[in-house]
């Protein structure tokens, strides 16, 4: 007999500004079983919250701290931030 | 270089005072603060509050200095920032730079600030 054995990771997810506004929440978590692009995991975050559609274009994905490349890829295991446009100083 | 980065809900004082000694080195001090203004666009304000992904900036900050100081060498760089609630009048920021000549000093705040204001995940709200 041969087992199969998928164990979910839960990525948390923050939420800053304009986004948090959006979402109503600032944080939330993601639970993935394997790498997704950001393409999908902004499919994922807008599914249940429809008001962040409209920050897509402008917001940037932050991996663990530093801003992601275009080619990126998002693992289980990480902490994702959703970041509008910065406006400190 | 010596870095100094402070997020804080304190508010700012003027003038700063610096907790580590001046480089002997250091010829020149640049000091630059950021003061929220009167009108935040067309509209009259009395305080903006801002918020920030504290560990996230820190970070961005530090990787700044670390490709501005291979083209401006300066002695020392202390930031402050403050978070919630800014009344006007009062600074948002600070950014103290010390180095040999005025020369780098100017050019490294000028472009750290350009810098800071595209990439530091800071947010301020009115």
């Amino acid at each position: 007999m041969e087992f199969c054995l998928l164990v979910s990771m839960f990525m948390k997810i923050l939420f800053f500004a304009q986004v948090r506004e959006a979402v109503g929440r600032s944080e939330g978590m993601l639970a993935l079983d394997e790498p997704i692009t950001q393409q999908q995991f902004w499919a994922m975050i807008i599914s249940p919250s429809p008001a962040l559609a409209v920050h897509q274009k402008t917001a940037r994905l932050a991996r663990n701290g530093s801003y992601m490349q275009p080619d990126e890829m998002i693992h289980p295991d990480d902490e994702i931030a959703v970041i509008p446009p910065v406006s400190g100083g | 270089m010596e870095i100094e980065i402070v997020l804080t809900h304190e508010a700012i004082a003027r003038s700063q005072s610096w907790n580590v000694p001046f480089d002997p080195d250091t010829g020149s001090l640049v000091e630059f603060y950021g003061i929220v203004r009167e009108t935040e666009g067309d509209t009259k304000i009395a305080s903006l509050k801002y918020e920030a992904y504290a560990s996230m900036a820190e970070k961005v900050m530090r990787e700044k200095i670390t490709v501005l100081e291979k083209k401006h060498p300066c002695q020392a760089i202390r930031i402050v920032h403050r978070l919630g609630i800014v009344p006007q009048g009062e600074s948002a920021i600070y950014v103290g730079i010390q180095s040999r000549h005025r020369g780098e000093g100017f050019l490294f705040l000028r472009e750290f600030m350009d810098e800071f204001k595209k990439d530091v995940p800071i947010w301020k709200s009115s």
